[in-house]
């Protein structure tokens, strides 16, 4: 049997996905769009207090609307009353004490969403406020909010000699705001009671088995009967890593015996996930007068909220990245990130390494001009190559073009002056005041699960003749989560296969785990998975032999599954010392902004990038995800933050906390290299992270080009610009 | 989530008079891997020697000052994890 290469639709072709026009159109399901006959509707009473004691809570005022259900406290959760990704510290409900303004309370079924919501407002409370922390600096030193104290974890990295000395010093401190993941789709799901006593969980998500054990643990239930299938989500960015409805909907409607619909609305979405960690760093980068970076020494502040979840990692990757892809000797890094009272911080595209790149690539600038060097040359001098060491000790074994990278955004042309003005046409400038500013920067993130971490994943695939012609069905656990997962999976099936139709069928817990989707390693991982079970059919086609595809598979389908396993990791030690790291993405941005240096308003005129993908699976795919985490990078360089004071949220609403629309994104000049990561499916790179990495430092530093401030902190205000 | 879930956890909850329970959730505190787990709940989070270790220390201390009961549950992640 041979494989049949020319079919359509394979690996390397910009494949059209399915959801796309959906989408546009309208007509797509998301999981807010979920139905079930005499369902009823979730709500969930939240704290509106970042720190308080629950002296007492009376229900009986909620449980006596008409149409009310259920009116469910911590008393209620029969299993584990805690959850978390990394740690389980954060309460399924609270009981004593809440720890952040949002924090879940008690939770009401009813038969109307508003009756639900009416109930859950009459649900009295006593609160004795407390004083919140809320200066992660102060945190260290304040009463602990968890027993072991505010410290979550410290990450201490020597590298080389960390009391190295150079003849040339700069420092600095930055600082990096908290950024909202901003996905459209709020949080929702419908879980339905089973016959067994178990539960069948339907849920937008990035994670569906994380997801199922935590629900079953906090049920008491065994997995199995937590059944999770995936529906139509609306964006994640790491926001769905964490649970948010999920076992509220559950006990809901195991206790009531009836299907529960939970959906969020815009504000109370802000409340029901994770952001994007808040930094502070304090920097100092030493050089010899050539150019040639002798050391790097940093200290970076992270403050993860009230509840740990993924703020472990985040503190890792910062550390690990800290340092930026350069050739450095020696290096001293200190990470940390503490428990306050604002709100929990956990995944977000790039994490760790957008805080760190912010702070690098300023400093790369900052010496760049004490130098007097093009700051373009500087990066190239000290570029990290394949076979360089990393502060963490590990050896790239992967491509590393960042030479390659900055000279093709460096040697791009030019945009043209633009008649088009920041702040736009009416009467806030007529070019007077507008200046042009160029920027460059460049990042890079790890790929997948680090130290120790085997993220796997699991893909079934079979194959059977339908209506007389081969049929592939490809059935993993893999969150389409908008970044074109099933269209790469049917793509990996035509590829490997020959077969051009190729059904995905729905993501769910009935197949085994896999993984995440998240650090740029769904394509990596479950892609694997599917090619490693697709070529484990054709060795079984092979011993049929020779023959017509139709006839060799009959009447006896071939049904595998396999597991992908990346190369195995390892923690770091005590001196942050440790092949943590599966492989690396990279990229290179150029920013050209016009800015009104009196008003302060930002014309982003174009973005030119260029990132290595090691194999475009779908190259329109990737078009979309770089262009897409521009457009995040964007945000974070000049509008998105979410404006926490005293604790509490002020800007929960897309009314007040601004993201990027159309008329904001520049056009992006790209450049994809194609240089096979030797250990990957295809020599494939994640592609999601690295456009949101450093497209934020060259944006500011287009800005800083064009004013001359000094621009410590992102998001950019119009205040720091004008320099008021 | 790029970093592995604990090794173990172990998740207890003492019966007995405050002075147990004080006993036992200062012995937790100090170490470094204790969490709240519900009313009078504790959950050890860590690598199997460090929370059998702590585990010994808390069961120890809560006994000492009078705990009469305690429940123990210990887990292991699943293989999904």
């Amino acid at each position: 049997m041979s494989v049949e290469t020319t079919v359509r639709g394979g690996v390397g072709e910009s494949v059209r996905r399915p959801d796309g026009i959906p989408k546009v159109k309208g007509d797509f399901a998301y999981s807010s769009d979920l139905w079930a006959d005499g369902m009823l509707w979730g709500a969930t009473l939240r704290s509106p207090h970042p720190r308080a004691r629950i002296r007492e809570l009376n229900i009986a005022p909620a449980l006596a609307i008409r149409g009310v259900h259920a009116v469910l406290t911590h008393e209620d959760v029969p299993g584990r009353k805690v959850y978390g990704l990394e740690i389980p510290d954060q309460p399924v409900l609270a009981w004593d004490q809440v720890r952040y303004q949002g924090e879940a309370v008690a939770i009401v079924a009813a038969d109307h969403p508003e009756t639900a919501r009416h109930a859950a407002a009459r649900i009295e409370v006593d609160y004795e406020v407390l004083e919140p922390i809320t200066d992660p600096e102060l945190a260290f030193d304040a009463d602990p909010l968890h027993p072991s104290g505010n410290l979550l974890r410290h990450v201490h990295i020597e590298h080389g000699d960390p009391e190295a000395t150079a003849e040339v010093v700069v420092t600095g401190d930055y600082e990096v705001g908290m950024q909202d993941q901003a996905f459209l789709g709020p949080e929702s799901g419908l879980a339905v009671p089973a016959e067994d006593g178990g539960v069948d969980l339907f849920v937008s998500t990035q994670w569906l088995h994380v997801d199922r054990d935590q629900v079953a643990a906090s049920l008491d239930l065994p997995p199995a009967k937590v059944r999770i299938t995936l529906s139509g989500v609306g964006g994640a960015f790491g926001a769905r890593e964490d649970l948010s409805m999920q076992v509220h909907a559950c006990l809901l409607a195991l206790h009531t015996g009836k299907p529960v619909k939970m959906m969020y609305g815009r504000e109370e979405s802000f409340f029901g996930h994770v952001h994007r960690h808040p930094a502070r760093m304090h920097y100092e980068h030493g050089a010899t007068r050539d150019g040639d970076l002798v050391y790097v020494k940093c200290r970076i502040l992270l403050d993860g909220g009230a509840y740990a979840s993924s703020s472990t990692a985040v503190c890792s990757n910062a550390a690990s990245f800290a340092c930026g892809p350069y050739d450095v000797p020696n290096a001293l890094i200190d990470s940390y990130v503490v428990y306050t009272d604002n709100p929990p911080c956990g995944a977000m595209r790039g994490f760790g390494a957008v805080q760190t790149c912010f702070a690098h690539e300023a400093q790369m600038d900052k010496l760049a001009a004490t130098l007097e060097i093009d700051p373009v040359e500087l990066r190239r001098r000290n570029a990290l190559a394949e076979g360089g060491t990393i502060p963490t000790g590990a050896t790239i074994r992967c491509p590393a073009p960042v030479v390659e990278l900055l000279d093709s955004v460096s040697a791009r042309p030019l945009p043209p002056p633009s008649t088009a003005m920041p702040g736009g046409h009416s009467n806030t400038t007529h070019g007077e005041g507008v200046r042009r500013g160029i920027g460059y920067a460049v990042g890079y993130k790890n790929v997948g699960y680090s130290e120790g971490f085997d993220d796997y994943s699991t893909a079934r695939v079979r194959l059977s003749v339908a209506g007389g012609e081969p049929l592939a069905e490809v059935h993993t656990a893999a969150a389409e989560v908008g970044q074109g997962l099933v269209t790469v999976q049917e793509q990996i099936a035509r590829h490997e296969l020959g077969v051009e139709r190729v059904l995905v069928l729905p993501a769910d817990t009935q197949v085994g785990s896999a993984g995440s989707s998240s650090a740029s390693r769904q394509t990596y991982m479950t892609g694997g998975a599917v090619k490693l079970a697709c070529e484990a059919i054709r060795e079984e086609l092979e011993r049929r032999g020779p023959g017509e595809l139709a006839d060799l598979i009959g009447d006896d389908p071939i049904d595998i599954t396999r597991e992908h396993h990346h190369r195995p990791t390892f923690p770091l030690d005590a001196k942050g010392q440790g092949d943590a790291h599966v492989t690396f993405a990279f990229a290179a941005h150029r920013a050209v902004v016009d800015v009104d240096i009196e008003l302060g308003l930002v014309r982003v005129v174009e973005i030119a990038t260029a990132q290595d993908v090691g194999k475009a699976i779908n190259p329109q795919a990737v078009e979309g995800q770089i262009e897409g985490g521009i457009a995040q990078g964007l945000g974070l360089a000049l509008m998105e933050e979410i404006q926490v004071v005293g604790g509490e949220v002020r800007n929960a609403s897309f009314t007040d906390y601004l993201i990027p629309t159309v008329l904001d994104m520049p056009p992006v000049e790209l450049d994809v290299l194609e240089l096979a990561d030797p250990g990957a499916p295809y020599g494939l790179r994640g592609v999601g992270e690295p456009p949101t990495i450093s497209s934020t430092p060259a944006i500011v530093a287009a800005l800083r080009a064009a004013t001359g401030a000094e621009l410590r902190r992102v998001p950019v205000r119009p205040d720091h610009i004008v320099g008021i | 989530m790029p970093v592995p879930p604990a090794e173990l956890s172990a998740h207890f909850s003492i019966a007995g008079p405050g002075e147990a329970l004080e006993a036992a959730r200062a012995a937790a505190s100090s170490s470094g891997i204790a969490h709240e787990a519900g009313p009078g709940e504790t959950l050890l989070g860590g690598s199997r020697a460090d929370v059998l270790g702590t585990l010994g220390v808390v069961l120890s201390a809560a006994l000492d000052a009078g705990a009469y009961r305690i429940d123990v549950r210990l887990e292991a992640p699943t293989e999904s994890r």
